[in-house]
């Protein structure tokens, strides 16, 4: 059994995470705050289902996944505000988010677009983590919850548990070790960080259900059966830092760019947009994080909801790597022969996979990809001056609006992302 | 030594340099809390903000007397001067005077205003197509 090294001798600094209660309806309410104290929802892609509950929407009994047209027709939830997803403001707020919690602390790393783990100082972590949410609170107007541990997987548990008791901020430092070991006997395995569905059934295979069990498990067994991962966890609840603030277990592996469509596309000269648009901004990410694919899967498939689905895939090897958009679309493309006859396509796709860091493999013709390379940032930098639409790649150049893009009707106004949408004051 | 081979005339400024004037840098001193809001109305014509115009707002600022404040009422917001009156705190517009009680929500600070001039019908229309 491993030591717990919680409480006083516990050599390592605490660590917070820090989330955004709710991010999207949290946004949503600072760009329109008729929206604070109503029960508001926000829609995934083509306005299908909710994806984010205010806690006046949870009261009312609407459930992650509950699809819009359902939720529309009920009588006790005529008071009920659906958006659309604003991703473009989302993204805006999630880095402001994540910009005002490094000014608290140097050591901060983000782990997803509403969560960053911050580590702090010894010394009175609660009133530091204090400070940092009421700076998020006043200078972004987002809300937010925060779990304190010696390790990320027990700031995960502590954070977890401040969010279902509704408090703004749970100390686990300053608990007996008693006290943390009730919290973990609470907690089922499967709500343990980095712990997924099959690893769960695996672990009740060996007496392991709750985080407790997990945080006394043998580690070697656990390593030697799963993982070194595994192991790190099960350490990690026991109070045993293995993932400091800024260590990211393992790079990115793959990047995805898929979505619903807006409409059924049949016709191959149709569905070459969709996959060139698709590409470009698989493209965009990529070079974004500054890695290059050595491998592409584009695939289509029409609605699971028929009994004859189509699926249809295709894989482009790059060597050398690239990140070439022009390189990228052009092997998009590759699915498009494969498409059965006015078959009513709903859905497309794009997975990267063998990424590395950009300009880790020699170049044979080095001058020309530099020139394609510089193309492209000229490309977004167009249109991160004048919009998405200003400027594009092949069929999908100056496109306006397509009868396949994402329905969202119920859109809030990009209020801080666009000049001609800013946000107003009387 | 490096020795200078150019024929042309150095340019004097060559040392001084230090890049262009970036009005970002001159007007946003914390671009993470800083917005820009649009103003709808003239409720503070008499301080040369008009209807149309652009307000930098800092919400990492605290309120305080003079400041021009933005604040959420009644779940809309408005803009006007913090001023003390007899003692109590208001927002002072030109038309009204709103109490600063509790129910009122400090949303930030304005810090700069952005008014376009007019240019006549031409240069009108170069801005918006600089604007979009």
């Amino acid at each position: 059994m491993t030591r717990c090294q919680w409480g006083t001798q516990n050599p390592a600094p605490p660590i917070a995470l820090v989330d955004v209660r709710s991010m999207f309806v949290s946004v949503e309410r600072v760009l329109d705050p008729t929206l604070v104290g109503r029960a508001c929802i926000v829609l995934s892609n083509n306005d299908g289902c909710a994806v984010a509950r205010s806690d006046e929407a949870k009261a009312l009994g609407v459930q992650m996944g509950d699809p819009w047209f359902q939720l529309r027709e009920k009588p006790h939830l005529l008071d009920l505000v659906a958006k659309s997803s604003n991703y473009e403001e989302y993204g805006a707020f999630s880095s402001r988010f994540h910009e005002t919690v490094a000014t608290i602390s140097a050591h901060t790393e983000t782990y997803s677009v509403d969560e960053a783990f911050v580590g702090l100082p010894r010394a009175d972590p609660a009133a530091t983590a204090g400070d940092l949410q009421a700076r998020v609170r006043q200078w972004t107007g987002l809300p937010t919850a925060a779990g304190i541990g010696p390790t990320k997987t027990l700031a995960k548990v502590a954070q977890r548990h401040a969010k279902g008791t509704g408090q703004p901020l749970v100390d686990m430092t300053t608990w007996t070790h008693e006290e943390v070991g009730d919290l973990l006997a609470a907690t089922p395995v499967s709500e343990v960080w980095g712990i997924g569905a099959r690893l769960t059934a695996g672990l009740a295979g060996l007496g392991i259900h709750t985080a407790a069990d997990l945080a006394r498990a043998d580690a070697g067994v656990l390593r030697r059966r799963w993982s070194v991962v595994l192991e790190r966890t099960a350490r990690e609840l026991a109070g045993v830092p293995c993932m400091p603030v800024g260590f990211t277990p393992k790079d990115r592996q793959q990047l995805m760019y898929s979505r619903m469509l807006g409409a059924t596309v049949s016709s191959p000269s149709e569905m070459r947009g969709v996959l060139t648009q698709y590409a470009a901004a698989a493209a965009r990410r990529l070079r974004s994080h500054s890695l290059e694919t050595a491998l592409m899967q584009v695939w289509l498939s029409s609605s699971r909801f028929r009994d004859d689905v189509a699926h249809h895939s295709a894989s482009v090897a790059f060597d050398p790597p690239t990140s070439d958009p022009l390189r990228l679309i052009a092997a998009s493309h590759a699915v498009l022969t494969k498409m059965r006859p006015n078959w009513p396509y709903n859905r497309a796709g794009i997975l990267l996979t063998g990424l590395s860091r950009a300009g880790a493999s020699p170049q044979l013709w080095p001058g020309e990809t530099a020139s394609r390379l510089r193309l492209a940032d000229t490309v977004d930098e167009i249109s991160a001056r004048y919009g998405r639409d200003a400027i594009g790649w092949g069929p999908t150049g100056l496109r306006g609006s397509r009868r396949w893009d994402m329905r969202r009707d119920r859109l809030s106004p990009a209020g801080t992302t666009r000049w001609n949408e800013l946000l107003t004051v009387r | 030594m490096p020795v200078e081979t150019t024929a042309s005339f150095p340019n004097p400024a060559q040392d001084y340099f230090e890049g262009h004037l970036s009005l970002d840098r001159h007007l946003i001193a914390r671009p993470t809390s800083t917005f820009v809001l649009r103003v709808s109305g003239d409720a503070l014509a008499s301080m040369g903000i008009r209807d149309g115009d652009e307000l930098l707002v800092d919400r990492a600022l605290d309120p305080a007397p003079g400041r021009v404040l933005v604040v959420v009422v009644e779940a809309e917001r408005r803009l006007g001067r913090f001023d003390v009156v007899d003692g109590q705190a208001v927002l002072a517009t030109d038309l009204e005077q709103i109490p600063l009680t509790a129910e009122v929500e400090p949303w930030g600070v304005a810090t700069v205003l952005l008014h376009h001039l007019p240019l006549g019908p031409a240069g009108d229309r170069q801005r918006r197509h600089a604007a979009r």
